[in-house]
Order: structure tokens, then C-alpha cells, then sequence
């Protein structure tokens, strides 16, 4: 499985901006740069994870990878074409072999149908030659794959009949009814009992082995990236800082903020001070981004270069991108 | 142990009530009226008594068929109000509401213009230059209440359509159309039931003060308001019948519709909390 | 040596319409002086429940119905409103909820509203009472001088911790934070962490941290307690809950953990269905869901006892094997 996969997404310089101010006519304009230049590719078969604390803008850029808001700017590729520049009928039939999760199980599903429309709701809108038996195949394989079986059990109920992993569940049996190429999953763990967050990373998991199916997981947690996903970025204030395999991202992180936020994460058993865990201040707004380096304001290893220029995302070994100027070449 | 009796199910019981009783005398008035509307006898001003349990009016006609044949004519015209103004105003709110932008200011704008004006107002101006009649009664209410029913319902649109399954939808390549009918307006119909049922107290009210003040549904139709007016004039009499019952059905009929809508805002709000 | 609070037997139950929900059927637990005590739990566990309920925040339909609540030997559920009010909230016991960062005003500086817990509390002036207030933001980290800035000034960890300030404000012996680090990046929740460590030991002060999070919880508590549908299931120092779960539901929350480090393994999840409250079934409440059910656990509810120093544990795998 390691022969060069084909890119199923390709990201290049996404950027959103959202506006503030400027309401009245003499004052000036501001922008909130919520994500602020982002390239990345997504091969087929991949769970790709982008990474961060919140205002990072990951949740932001999870939406327009999909085109839930339109860009400021950039291109993303979707099997090669061009989602932004979509007619509304062409967007309308991607959307078909693009999916999305929400975070909130308890918000994300219309609370006046039954599971069993819910999950066949997505049939409705894409142009399919099944016929009704077919469709109904279709439908009990979405369930089982997500784990609500047996499917009598679930299908006349409402979604307020049903537990939060339960809903998740349905959500994601929803995403992968029409059989997707691609999923984005906004943080899909996050408002989920620990005891069942496997459920659905699981079943994740299983779905890409099974479909090839390939995904970018949003998260906080560094340790829910770690267990689903093939590569890992690290957003910060809108752009990725960092970005590699699993294994090396937790194992030699390079950039100083990935290794505090590794460093941070509360290892089971493990007391006692973790001196480099602690970093001072908060992030900046995105409102007032630091010039220069947009860590540097916190960053423990600082130079005089990182407060006059932002540095450049570049690879710095095959496969690892870092964007810091301990790491680009003098 | 206490268990609290909350207010909804009783305001909302009360209101079921009184309008079932209205709309079982209204659909039966023909065989529940002691006499005809407009049946003339001679016993003119008479006070209640066993034949006429509500007595009678000037011109001879039992009060009680009056009153029945008249509540009639209210709950009709209400009908045909909130029927109008309910769907222009449902659908134009929906519309604008979902779409924001320009469009919504656009139409808010004459919207916000018509409701600064006190309703009853520009009911009574329209229905003057319209003329009499129970139909042109019917539209000057209606048109005079749209902007009430399209704020209110704008608002809720507003509300619901920020919710995340709304946009889960857009995710799996629902059209426009699609979600307001078959989410958005469902999400709001139990408001929008309060809403049409608080319309009609509102309705029938207004139709009730123009018949009063003369314009409106001409005589001899039997008409609240109208009766209610005239009535005023056998007071210098001594008679007080003629008034009073009038006056009397108006008041249960618009109670009993405001308690039905109240009583469903209760539930609504009920329903909301026990999620 | 008396414990600093001994809950004993505590039941709190909702009368709902619904039926009678059994929020908290039967729990206990003891807290020494200068000491952590993690309180885990999911949802519907009740843990939630229980801070309330020690400090008696609980309103109906709810009702403490049984059980005493020992804070330095005094029974809190025989005082009066009044005593709890004057002398026990805010003074003695003090509680940070759960995104409390939201509860502070607006309209007003943060210094003011750190005195006004002073004022209202202690019998000293409103001078005093700022000096004070001022030394608290500098206990937690913030600049006094920054003590003038309304809430909105500041960030979400700074009002963390000025919210946390406001509840040392009359120097508690116990404090009760709700999840006081949930609604936070990870990097401010090392923060607040480093900060109540270190405010334990300056003030001498007893925490009940409620949390889901165990690996968090297991570096810095003496001990944890996991509840689970309304009663304890274990309790224990921290290093015996980690390294020897006894109750399989403990074992499951552990193995359900995902780790940053180590060797990556497939992690374990809870099969089965979610606890009604409303409708608990017979005998252990954790039966339907677990995978070492013997008979006797359908029938009987197993009692909450030591089955090694300082361990306890509700299960008939080992109550059975005492006998």
C-alpha cells in the first residue's frame, strides 16, 4: 500500500478572510484571517489531519475545503477539478463524492425524521440508476457499516430517542450511504463519551480500509490524530506550521509549537512538572497578527529573524514541511 | 412530594374549550338558532325572558340568533384574514429570511413601514375606500396584518436557519427549495400555529371594531360589532340587552382564540426545554 | 485524625414527571486536608450531581433524601440555608463550574468583582478588601495591575484564572472545580493544572476535580473516584487506579484511553446501552454492559467496600472472593 497513491485532493493556497468593521462608511476595514494560506494534497486511501487549538481556523478550513463558505482566495482540487469555479448543478453532483461530519451529534441531525429518512435522505438528491430494492440495499449497508445493527432497532426512531454516540453514529452512516470519495470529520470525537470515542474512530478506520476511502479528521486532540490518521498538520493562526507523517510528528517533532503541544498532552500516569510543557501567553487575535513569525511572541527558541519575516512552509526532509527559521536554510 | 402544576395545560385546555364550543355553534347555527337572524317579531325591546333568553332588539329580532348568526360572520371573515395574510406573509417572511442580504432589506422596508402604522388603522383605511362587505372587510384585515405575520416569522426563520442540520443539509447537495419546505418551515410550524390562531383573535377583533364603527358589513347582516353599536342606542331605553350580549360574544370568542394561541406558545416552549 | 469531608451514603433523586430519577444512589467518600481527589465520570454519572449536592445547590425537583455530608465533622445536610449561605459557600467551600469563564459580568472591572466576593463574605472594608483581590490575581498568575480591565479584555485562560482568583477569595479549605479545564486548548489546561498544583500547597487547600479526563486527572490527584449511573464503582489512590483497575469499568475507561506516546494499540470502547436513570436495571448497574457478568451480579447490587488499604471497590468479582 505504499506505491505512490493517486492525489484525490490538492489544496493550494486556500485562504478565508472573514470581514469585521467597515460597517460604517469612514471606518476602516479589518479582516479576521482565519485561514491565511494553505497547501496541502490528500492521496487516495489517506486520513489526513489537520491539527490545532481553537482560532487556529481548522474548523474554517474544513468548511471550504467542501465549500460550505466560499474562498478568499486559492484553489482546491477535487479529482482534478476545480471546486471553486463549479456551476451550481456541477457543485450540487460533487457533492455526492464529498461528505461531511459535524462535531455536534446533537445539532447536526434534523430532529423531525426518523433515522432511517435521515440516512436516506442524501439518496434523494444524487443521480442514481438504482431502483427502490437497490436503494434500500444501499441504505441497510450504510447502517451496518456504521454499527446500527440490527437495523430494526433504530430505523423508526427520532434522533432525540438516541444517545450521542448513537447520533454520531447515524451521522456517519449518513456520510457513507452515497459512498464518498472523501469525507472532511470536524472534530467527530470531541463531544463523545472517552468510553465510546473508539466506536467512531473505528469505524473510520474501517471504512478506509474497506472503501479506500480517504479523509481529513479536524481535531484538537493531538492523541485522536495520532490513532486515525496517516499524516498530521499543525495549523496555528491560520497557517500550517508543520506537517508529516504520524510517526514522525509525534516522535521527532521539529517546529517549537508541535513540541510543546505534544509535550502538553496529559500522559496517563505521568505526574511531576513538565517545565517545557509550559508556554507563556495565549495566541494572538487573528485580528492583530504579529509581524514576522506569527509564534514568535511565545516561542522559546526566538531570533532576531523571526520578528522581521514570516518564514516560508518548505520541506526540510522528504515528506516533513516545516514553516520555521530554525529550519530554513541561511 | 409536590408536583407543580405548570400554567400551559390549562391555559391551552380553556382555550380548546371555548373554541370547539365556537365552532360547533358556528357549523350548527342553523339548527342551534331559536329563530332566524333577521326574523322580525313584534315584541320589540322585549327583556330576556323564556322565549327570547337574551331578549330582543329594536327592530324585534331575538338577540340570541343574532348573536349566533353574527359569531358566524366574525369567525368567517377571521378565517379568510388570517388565511390571506397568513400565506403572504409566511411565504414573503420565509423567503427573505433565508435569502438576508439585499433582498431582505429590501422587502423589510415597506414591511417595517406598514407595521409602524397601528394595524387597526390601516385596516379601517382600507376597508373605507373599499367599500362595505364582508370580503373587502376580510382583505383590509389581511393586508393591514401581513407585516405582522412576516416579522414574526422572519424572525423564526432567522433563528432556525443558523442551526448546524441546516447546514448538514447544504453538505449532502439539498437545494434551496428542498430545505425551507421540507425543514425550515416544519422546524417553525408550531409557531407559526400560535401565531395563525393569536391572528385570528387579532382578525376577528378588527373585524368586530370596524363593524362598530360602521364600516364593513352592511345591515341587516348580523354582525358583532355592528349589533354591538347599535345596541347603544336602546341604553338611553333602559335596555342593556341589546349591548351586552353583543359585546359579551365578542369577548368570549377573541378570549377563547387568545388562550388557544397562548396555550401553544406554552407548549411550544415546553416541548423546547424538555430536549 | 478527622477528614476534611466525609460524604456518607449520599442519595440525591429528581422527581420528575417522568418518573423518579436516581442521580445519586448511595455514595461514599472521604477528602484529607492538602489533597487532590479526581471525580471521573461520562455522562449521566451523576458526578455533577454530587459537587452540588455537597455544597446543597440542589433545587427541585431535585432532593437530597438521604446520606450525610461530614465537612470537618459537622453535618452540612442538618444546617440551615442561612449557615450554608453565610458560612460554608464561598468561605469554606468554594466551587468553580464548568465554563465559568462565561460567569463573570461584563459591566464590571474584574477587581470589583473579586472584592465584592470579598465584601460579601468577610467583615473587612472595601479597601481591604481591593488589596486583596489584587493579591489573588497575582496568586494566579495575572499582572494587578491588569485587575482594572473589564472581563471582555481578557483572554479565555486569563478569565479562567480570574475566576478561579474569585473563588480563593475568602481562602476556602475546599474548592470543587466542575471540569474547570474542558473548554480549554491544551496548552492553557497545562496552565490551570501547574496553577492548582501550586495552589494546593500555598494555601492548603483540598480539590475535588471533576473530570472526564483521566490521564489528566492521574497526574495530579492523590486519588480518583469513578462513578458511574448515580454510585461509585472504585476509589483509590491514583497510582492503584492506574496500574491495578479492579472494576471493569474502570478497566475500559483506561483502555479506552488514547495515548500521545507508547506503542499504538487498538483501544477499548464500551459496548452496549447508555444508563437510564430513570429505569436502572436490577442488581449491578453496570451488568448489562459488562463483560465479566456473573449470575449474582443480576440480581444483587454489589456493595461499596475495602478490599485492600485505601482500595474500594463495587463489584461482586471481589466482594464474592471475600467472603
Amino acid at each position: 500500500m505504499q506505491q505512490e497513491q493517486e492525489v484525490i485532493l490538492r489544496v493550494q493556497n486556500l485562504r478565508k478572510w472573514f470581514q469585521t468593521g467597515g460597517g460604517f462608511p469612514f471606518s476602516k476595514r479589518k479582516y479576521v484571517r482565519a485561514v491565511d494560506g494553505i497547501s496541502f494534497d490528500v492521496k487516495r486511501g489517506e486520513i489526513f489531519g489537520i491539527a490545532g487549538e481553537s482560532g487556529s481556523g481548522k474548523t474554517t478550513a474544513g468548511r471550504v475545503l467542501l465549500r460550505l463558505i466560499e474562498p478568499t482566495s486559492g484553489k482546491v482540487y477535487f479529482k482534478n477539478k476545480d471546486i471553486f469555479s463549479l456551476g451550481k448543478k456541477e457543485l450540487k453532483s460533487m457533492r455526492s463524492h464529498m461528505q461531511f461530519i459535524f462535531q455536534n451529534p446533537y445539532e447536526s441531525l434534523p430532529p423531525n425524521m426518523r433515522v432511517y429518512d435521515i440516512i436516506a435522505e442524501p439518496l434523494k438528491f444524487a443521480k442514481t440508476t438504482a431502483n427502490k430494492a437497490e436503494m434500500g440495499g444501499i441504505v441497510k449497508n450504510a447502517f451496518d457499516s456504521a454499527g446500527l445493527s440490527p437495523m430494526e432497532n433504530f430505523m423508526s426512531k427520532y434522533p432525540r430517542q438516541l444517545s450521542g454516540g448513537e447520533r454520531q453514529r447515524v451521522a456517519v452512516a449518513r456520510a457513507i450511504v452515497l459512498q464518498p470519495d472523501f469525507i472532511v470529520a470536524d472534530e467527530p470525537v470531541s463531544m463523545l463519551d472517552v468510553s465510546i470515542r473508539g466506536e467512531i474512530l473505528h469505524f473510520l478506520l474501517d471504512i478506509q480500509k474497506r472503501q479506500n476511502l480517504s479523509c481529513v479528521l479536524i481535531t484538537h486532540d493531538l492523541s485522536v490524530a495520532r490513532y486515525v490518521c496517516n499524516r498530521i498538520a499543525i495549523m496555528y493562526l491560520g497557517k500550517f506550521v508543520e506537517m508529516g507523517t504520524e510517526e514522525k510528528m509525534v516522535a521527532e517533532p521539529m517546529h517549537p509549537y508541535t513540541r510543546i503541544l505534544i509535550s502538553s498532552v496529559p500522559v496517563m500516569g505521568q505526574k511531576g512538572e513538565k517545565k517545557d510543557a509550559l508556554v507563556e501567553g495565549e495566541p494572538q487575535s487573528l485580528l492583530n497578527l504579529p509581524v514576522g513569525c506569527r509564534f514568535h511572541p511565545r516561542c522559546s527558541r526566538v531570533m532576531e529573524v523571526c520578528r522581521r519575516e514570516e518564514p516560508e512552509f518548505v520541506e526540510v526532509e522528504k515528506g516533513h514541511y516545516v514553516a520555521c527559521h530554525l529550519y530554513s536554510a541561511h | 412530594m409536590r408536583i407543580p402544576i405548570p400554567k400551559g395545560p390549562l391555559t391551552l385546555l380553556v382555550g380548546i374549550v371555548i373554541v370547539v364550543s365556537i365552532v360547533f355553534l358556528v357549523a350548527f347555527a342553523d339548527f342551534l338558532s331559536p329563530y332566524g337572524s333577521n326574523e322580525f317579531t313584534n315584541e320589540i325591546l322585549t327583556p330576556p325572558n323564556v322565549a327570547h333568553p337574551m331578549g330582543t332588539d329594536a327592530l324585534g329580532r331575538d338577540i340570541l340568533s343574532r348573536i349566533i348568526y353574527g359569531a358566524r360572520v366574525s369567525v368567517g371573515i377571521g378565517l379568510a384574514a388570517v388565511a390571506i395574510s397568513g400565506t403572504i406573509g409566511v411565504v414573503v417572511g420565509a423567503i427573505s429570511a433565508y435569502y438576508g442580504g439585499k433582498l431582505d432589506r429590501a422587502i423589510s422596508i415597506p414591511m417595517d413601514s406598514i407595521y409602524s402604522f397601528p394595524s387597526i388603522i390601516t385596516a379601517l383605511l382600507i376597508a373605507y375606500s373599499l367599500g362595505g362587505g364582508g370580503p373587502n372587510t376580510a382583505l383590509a384585515i389581511a393586508i393591514a396584518w401581513i407585516p405582522s405575520y412576516f416579522r414574526v416569522v422572519r424572525s423564526i426563520i432567522f433563528s432556525v436557519k443558523e442551526l448546524t442540520f441546516i447546514e448538514a443539509e447544504k453538505a449532502i447537495g439539498a437545494g434551496t427549495i428542498y430545505i425551507i419546505t421540507r425543514h425550515i418551515l416544519p422546524a417553525c410550524l408550531p409557531s407559526i400555529a400560535s401565531l395563525l390562531t393569536l391572528g385570528m383573535r387579532d382578525a376577528i377583533l378588527a373585524a368586530a371594531g370596524l363593524g362598530f364603527l360602521g364600516i364593513g358589513i352592511p345591515p341587516p347582516t348580523p354582525e358583532l360589532g355592528a349589533d354591538l353599536s347599535e345596541g347603544r342606542r336602546a341604553l338611553l331605553s333602559g335596555a342593556w340587552w341589546p349591548s351586552v350580549f353583543p359585546g359579551l360574544m365578542i369577548f368570549i370568542i377573541v378570549l377563547g382564540f387568545n388562550m388557544l394561541g397562548e396555550g401553544l406558545n406554552e407548549l411550544v416552549k415546553l416541548r423546547r426545554t424538555t430536549r | 485524625m478527622m477528614s476534611l469531608l466525609d460524604v456518607q451514603n449520599l442519595r440525591t433523586y429528581y422527581f420528575t414527571r417522568r418518573g423518579l430519577l436516581k442521580a445519586l444512589d448511595g455514595v461514599n467518600l472521604s477528602l484529607e486536608p492538602e489533597e487532590i481527589l479526581g471525580l471521573v465520570g461520562e455522562s449521566g454519572s451523576g458526578k455533577s450531581t454530587l459537587a452540588m449536592s455537597i455544597i446543597r445547590l440542589i433545587s427541585p425537583p431535585g432532593r437530597i433524601i438521604d446520606g450525610r455530608v461530614l465537612f470537618c465533622g459537622d453535618n452540612l445536610l442538618e444546617k440551615s440555608e442561612s449557615y450554608m449561605r453565610k458560612e460554608i459557600r464561598w468561605k469554606q467551600i468554594s466551587m468553580v463550574f464548568q465554563g465559568s469563564m462565561n460567569a463573570l459580568n461584563p459591566l464590571f472591572r474584574v477587581r470589583e468583582q473579586i472584592t465584592e466576593a470579598i465584601v460579601l463574605h468577610e467583615n473587612i472594608g472595601k479597601a481591604e478588601a481591593l488589596e486583596k483581590a489584587l493579591e489573588l490575581l497575582k496568586m494566579v498568575g495575572i499582572d494587578p495591575s491588569r485587575g482594572k480591565d473589564y472581563p471582555h479584555e481578557f483572554s479565555g485562560g486569563m478569565k479562567q484564572r480570574a475566576v478561579i482568583a474569585m473563588s480563593l477569595a475568602c481562602n476556602p479549605r475546599l474548592l470543587i472545580a466542575d471540569e474547570p479545564t474542558t473548554a480549554l486548548d491544551v496548552l492553557l489546561q497545562a496552565q490551570i493544572c501547574e496553577l492548582i498544583k501550586s495552589l494546593k500547597e500555598e494555601l492548603k487547600l483540598s480539590v475535588i476535580w471533576i473530570t472526564h479526563d483521566l490521564p489528566l486527572i492521574s497526574g495530579i490527584s492523590q486519588k480518583i473516584a469513578v462513578m458511574y449511573a448515580g454510585r461509585l464503582a472504585e476509589l483509590s489512590s491514583a497510582a492503584a487506579l492506574i496500574e491495578e483497575p479492579l472494576h471493569p469499568y474502570t478497566q475500559i475507561l483506561i483502555n479506552s484511553v488514547l495515548s500521545i506516546k507508547g506503542p499504538k494499540k487498538r483501544i477499548d470502547t464500551i459496548g452496549g446501552i447508555f444508563p437510564d436513570l430513570l429505569n436502572l436495571p436490577v442488581g449491578c448497574r453496570f451488568h448489562p454492559r459488562c463483560s465479566r457478568v456473573m449470575e449474582v451480579c443480576r440480581r444483587e447490587e454489589p456493595e461499596f467496600v475495602e478490599v485492600e488499604k485505601g482500595h474500594y471497590v463495587a463489584c461482586h468479582l471481589y466482594t464474592n472472593s471475600k467472603k
